[in-house]
């Protein structure tokens, strides 16, 4: 019963609200237990808020008695990369040199979650600075290498590690993570949960940590393709603080997306062949007939060819410089978990300008043929990864698949998807689509995960 | 497939051989935006292109 709870979904845990099985409080007191116990097991916890969350907790409770109702949000507990500002405590951004931070100020998102009724149990682990300077070791952080659930052998990705261990274990029902480039898809792959990067300023990143201004996005990371589009719901929207902000909503409507028979999937098949590690292409291959089964139809195609890969870095890391330009000039750089950040982030700010508007300039070519492409088809899938996670004493020199950089560069929504398990571990399908296509996305992996069950797979906690 | 003695000792010395290779050491960031820049170069680029900050629906 109890393991049930840990793993619901957010429209499971509403039902048992309804029924009065549980009470908030006594929800999140469980999840908070859960998470102070098992969460330091993963190196997934930054801070533990419970004292707080049960105080909202009983106010969501009383409101609940009154039959006040603020949406599917309301007394779910959740936690938060620890990228996101909470006024009054501790950011630490996952880096020594900011172990002590404190805003007065909350994240847009994080305020836009306590609107809904939905309770902040805790902030989870993060890599470093998110890995702005170039990680190459799972421990780039100051909580210790992020362990994957389904084995602590493994890593659980990166960098919102907490996130993806914390909701894959049980820990929170969701988390919000972020990405520049990956960041949100990998950890959801490695871990076996459901992760959405949306839009590029579809959510506000007021109060949340700058990597790189024209790459970052903050989104949901959850047990469905549902649940994420009830978060996104919820985060989403126009914020004058931040200067990338879209000024648009998302408003979770599945009952309107379009006829999956109607829809064109682009797919590469290098991606599914000499691409994916041998140990994932059954799962890989399954997974598309599943997709195959639902109408979709499915076309090979080929990305744009650009360098992707060398264009995201060099634009994130220009960016990210520039960001800690006072933490590398005060040389506190040199604090930082894996020396091999503080390298990069001195490099960083070595970069010509001319070298930076290049990329952006041919970024601009990037978005213009991914527009092209969408002509032609409505979202194109891949590999989230192209195998499991890698061993935490391995350098992360694994190679991502294309459309990871490429979707970043063109501001577009990706998710990822549990797809099935190679050498123990999960691995997943990415879809990604036109900007603020998110609703569609989510209709096509909520149908699949109605017609499977590796979301719902538990490891061994 | 026929395996003979001969080709399945070839075959684990080859893989032993190769599990003691170390990686390659990966490049110094410095290198690497090097690399990087010099890789975004070969990109034709028109004169007219402006830098992208903005993304369209």
């Amino acid at each position: 019963m109890a393991d049930d709870l840990f793993f619901a979904t957010i429209p499971e845990l509403n039902a048992k609200f309804k029924t009065r099985e549980i009470s908030a409080v006594e929800l999140t007191k469980l999840f908070s237990q859960r998470l102070e116990t098992l969460g330091p097991q993963y190196n997934a916890l930054a801070l533990a808020l419970t004292k707080d969350a049960l105080k909202k907790a009983k106010d969501v409770d009383a409101d609940i008695k009154r039959e006040r109702f603020r949406g599917p949000l309301q007394g779910i507990p959740f936690g938060a990369k620890d990228l996101l500002s909470y006024a009054k405590y501790p950011t630490t951004w996952g880096a020594k040199p900011y172990a002590t931070q404190v805003f007065d100020y909350t994240a847009t998102a994080l305020a836009k979650l306590d609107k809904t009724g939905a309770l902040l149990i805790g902030k989870l682990a993060m890599v470093e600075l998110a890995g702005g300077g170039g990680y190459r070791i799972a421990g780039a952080s100051m909580f210790g290498p992020g362990l994957n659930p389904w084995n602590k052998d493994y890593w659980s990705g990166g960098s919102s590690s907490g996130p993806g261990s914390a909701v894959a274990a049980g820990l929170v029902p969701f988390a919000l993570g972020s990405e520049t480039s990956g960041s949100i898809i990998t950890p959801s792959a490695f871990c076996g949960v459901t992760g959405l990067r949306p839009t590029y300023g579809l959510v506000s990143r007021y109060g949340a940590m700058p990597l790189a201004w024209t790459l970052d996005k903050i989104g949901p990371m959850c047990r469905s393709a549902e649940d994420c589009g009830m978060v996104l719901d919820a985060i989403s929207g126009g914020d004058s603080k931040d200067p990338g902000s879209a000024k648009k909503t998302f408003y979770y409507t599945p009952e309107y997306h379009r006829d999956f028979k109607a829809l064109r999937i682009g797919f590469a098949a290098a991606d599914f062949s000499e691409g994916a590690d041998p140990a994932a292409r059954p799962a890989f291959e399954q997974a598309l007939s599943v997709l195959r089964g639902m109408g979709l139809n499915l076309v090979e195609t080929k990305l744009p060819e650009f360098p992707y890969g060398a264009l995201v870095n060099l634009i994130s890391h220009t960016e990210g410089a520039s960001v800690f330009e006072p933490l590398i000039v005060s040389g506190q750089v040199d604090e930082l978990a894996d020396p091999k950040q503080a390298v990069g982030l001195r490099a960083g700010l070595q970069i010509p300008a001319r070298d930076y508007l290049r990329a952006q300039r041919v970024r601009t070519l990037v978005q213009d043929s991914f527009h092209k492409l969408f002509a032609d088809l409505d979202v194109l899938v891949a590999p989230a990864r192209y195998g499991p996670a890698s061993r935490i004493s391995e350098p992360l020199d694994a190679g991502m698949p294309p459309l990871i950089p490429a979707g970043n560069l063109a501001g577009l929504p990706a998710l990822s998807f549990p797809c099935g398990f190679a050498n123990g571990l999960p691995v997943a399908l990415q879809i990604c689509g036109l900007p603020f296509s998110e609703n569609q996305l989510i209709a096509i992996a909520r149908e699949y995960q109605t017609r499977t069950d590796w979301h719902r797979r538990r490891p061994p906690v | 497939m026929k395996f003979t003695r001969r080709t399945l000792l070839g075959s684990v010395a080859g893989a032993a051989a190769l599990a003691q290779t170390p990686p390659p050491p990966s490049p110094e960031p410095a290198d690497q935006n090097k690399v990087n820049a010099d890789a975004i170069a070969k990109v034709a680029l028109p004169q007219s292109t402006e830098p992208a900050f903005a993304f369209r629906a």
